[in-house]
């Protein structure tokens, strides 16, 4: 009979690995405290008070529902756009009509992978159409699309089955020219991430000081740069060295946004002449150093930051934004301010009414099988309607 | 009648551009020559036909630009062979006009010393621009209409009184002779009629458009559709299955009694052009409404 083995705990090792932890915590709340105060900065109604604006925004969400079968599954996927000027004038908005596709057979690991990337690659479609429409073809002032989620999607691609690859490479090609259209007409493409735990953000000024140095030039660079600001430079300094060791950005990004040093920055904010409170910007595109992108107007040359409008109510939860660098920065930003300001929620209006109709409900999605289902010849019906087995009565 | 020479700007080179202006000055150009490219080309012309009147649609010129050219050659024309320049604002969109503050018809107005004829330019655009004259495409000054070919698609209330502007600029001109001032009106007339009976066969055609949409004759639409999505969204590039396309689509409308191919030209590229300016012009139309999705 074998006996179980007993690792001895060496006791010295494993009081230094406690004490590293502690004083890796103890650091890293520093470093938060540091990166808010340093990083954060708060805009005031002032800055844009006389500002008017004349442009478009458009704002483009996806929505999709899946529906499981014995052999197939069906997926529907619905995109809305929703086209507005700054004065809150809603111009016109238009369905793309609902596409359904068939789930190929995948690894069940890919599912929810490709179902997002075909989604995704429908609102880049929808992007493109209004993009061409209104600017290429009616020659109207549109300056913004907005988007849902972070442009440089996926992040982290492992290495998938063919299948899966064709669906993304679809994705890109379609991307691909959304974003070098963009640049041919002056259009910028900003994608809201609401649920930021993004570590780009500070990945990139890792990568930054680590020389890989970035083609466009941010706010970050710029103030590393300046010479006054020597301590910054040594607080970003050991934050990298400490950030490296442990390879945890993303859980220092998510520190960052939970930390309390940094809400109470956001507090302290929050008062009546401030109207919009955001990070330094950097280049996003940058901190994806797992990921090449194969986008080629995106590869490096996006810019990143996290944001928060005081006008959201309740929760205090930054937003990821991102945007291609076609136009300068500053204007782009004074325009978000304004379009993030001026708005009944503190969100773009154009975008959170596209999450509002795009949603797919639970009946409307019935509804619309109950079409197709009728539309199938009954033989191959119960193949591809089969529900999957299951025991009944009490098994 | 006096003597015209028409100098014809046009920044693209598809053939069915300048086709419609021509159409619209042969009948009273007595010699009507396209003098191509630079600006000593258009010298060139003057010392050879020694117009009165030089006209040159300003458009397709930056604002900037367009006072430059004119100041200079301006100066140099009158001195050259006493000839005056106008700038004819016809293909001007609305848009446009309030964007720069000043409007192509007051560079009309303002232009003064004229006496009549008329002078066009025709021009390779990349000629243009290496001699420093900075040329703006539709996409570029966001203009709905910057060559002839879409001045008929802007629509006739637009084209009405833009010609009505430079009627009035001609009119109010003390320094024309009454001789020279009906010949200009009447070359205007016939060109602004052209353009108006264009509009009635754009008009048809989206007709013929909806009612194909109504009685479910779908495979017009559809072979739109494709065009529309395949070639001007997603940009692919111009192939045999294009052609084929377009070539079902033209015979399609010429047995419904609507001949395209004025507009169409002998490069089928134009058609995408043309395509653009139809769902420009009806876009409140339901076809565009059902190609568009």
């Amino acid at each position: 009979m074998a006996l179980p083995i007993r690792i001895k705990c060496d006791d010295v090792s494993f009081r230094s690995k406690i004490e590293n932890i502690k004083s890796l915590r103890e650091n890293m709340q520093l470093l938060i405290r540091e990166f808010s105060k340093v990083f954060v900065i708060a805009h005031e109604i002032n800055e844009i008070r006389d500002y008017k604006p004349d442009f478009m925004v458009v704002g483009i969400d996806g929505g999709l529902w899946r529906k499981k079968g014995s052999y197939f599954g069906i997926v529907l996927i619905s995109t809305y756009t929703c086209v507005y000027t700054p004065s809150g004038t809603r111009l016109t908005e238009a369905y793309r009509p609902l596409t359904v596709i068939p789930e190929i057979i995948i690894p069940s690991n890919y599912i929810s992978l490709v179902n997002s990337i075909k989604m995704k690659t429908e609102e880049r479609k929808a992007a493109l159409e209004a993009l061409t429409y209104y600017k290429e073809i009616l020659g109207m002032n549109l300056k913004y699309i907005l988007l849902d989620g972070t442009l440089t999607f996926p992040e982290v691609l492992p290495h998938v089955p063919e299948d899966v690859e064709k669906i993304y490479r679809e994705f890109v090609n379609i991307s691909e020219k959304l974003f070098s259209k963009a640049k041919k007409l002056g259009v910028a493409v900003v994608g809201i991430s609401k649920d930021p735990l993004s570590p780009k953000y500070v990945r990139s000024i890792i990568n930054y000081l680590k020389g890989e140095k970035s083609l466009i030039r941010t706010e970050v660079q710029d103030l590393i740069k300046s010479k006054s600001l020597a301590n910054i430079l040594h607080i970003v300094n050991s934050m990298t060295s400490l950030l490296h060791k442990t390879r945890s950005e993303m859980f220092f990004t998510e520190r960052l946004l939970i930390s309390n040093a940094f809400k109470e920055r956001l507090k302290n904010c929050r008062n009546k002449e401030h109207v919009f409170i955001r990070t330094l910007f950097t280049d996003a595109t940058l901190g994806l150093r797992d990921l090449k992108i194969e986008v080629e107007e995106l590869n490096r040359r996006t810019y990143g930051l996290y944001c928060y409008s005081v006008r959201s109510p309740g929760t205090i939860k930054p937003l990821f934004v991102e945007f291609t660098n076609s136009l300068n920065p500053y204007e782009v930003l004074k325009d978000l301010i304004y379009m993030f300001t001026y708005s009944l929620t503190g969100y773009p209006t154009p975008l959170l009414l596209a999450h509002r109709l795009v949603k797919l409900s639970y009946k409307r999605s019935k509804k619309l099988l109950s079409y197709i289902k009728n539309m199938i010849p009954s033989d191959l019906r119960s193949v591809i309607f089969e529900e999957r087995f299951r025991a009944r009565g009490g098994f | 009648m006096a003597s015209l020479i028409a100098i014809l700007i046009d920044y693209s080179e598809g053939p069915w551009n300048n086709s419609l202006l021509h159409e619209g000055l042969k009948y009273h150009v007595k010699e009507l020559e396209l003098i191509p490219l630079s600006v000593e080309k258009i010298k060139e012309g003057v010392m050879k036909y020694k117009p009165d009147i030089v006209i040159i649609p300003s458009v397709t010129f930056s604002l900037d630009k367009t006072r430059e050219i004119m100041n200079t050659l301006r100066k140099e024309l009158m001195t050259l062979a006493k000839s005056s320049l106008i700038l004819v604002g016809i293909p001007v969109d609305f848009k446009y006009v309030s964007r720069i503050d000043m409007p192509p018809q007051k560079v009309i107005l303002k232009s003064g010393n004229i006496r009549l004829t008329i002078f066009c330019v025709n021009f390779n655009r990349k000629v243009f621009e290496e001699k420093g004259y900075m040329v703006k495409s539709l996409s570029e000054v966001n203009i709905a209409a910057s060559s002839n070919v879409n001045v008929f698609l802007t629509g006739n209330k637009q084209l009405a009184s833009n010609v009505k502007e430079v009627f009035f600029s001609i009119l109010l001109n003390s320094y024309m002779s009454l001789k020279h001032k009906i010949s200009a009106l009447i070359v205007l007339l016939k060109f602004a009629k052209t353009l108006l009976s264009s509009t009635q066969i754009i008009k048809k055609v989206n007709d013929i458009l909806n009612e194909a949409l109504q009685k479910g004759r779908v495979d017009i639409l559809n072979d739109l559709k494709v065009i529309y999505h395949e070639y001007i969204v997603l940009g692919k590039e111009i192939d045999e299955l294009y052609a084929t396309r377009v070539n079902r689509i033209i015979d399609k409308f010429k047995s419904l009694g609507v001949n395209l191919t004025p507009f169409i030209g002998s490069h089928h590229e134009n058609f995408i052009e043309f395509l653009k300016s139809l769902l420009r012009t009806f876009s409140h139309s339901k076809w565009v409404l059902y190609v568009r999705t």
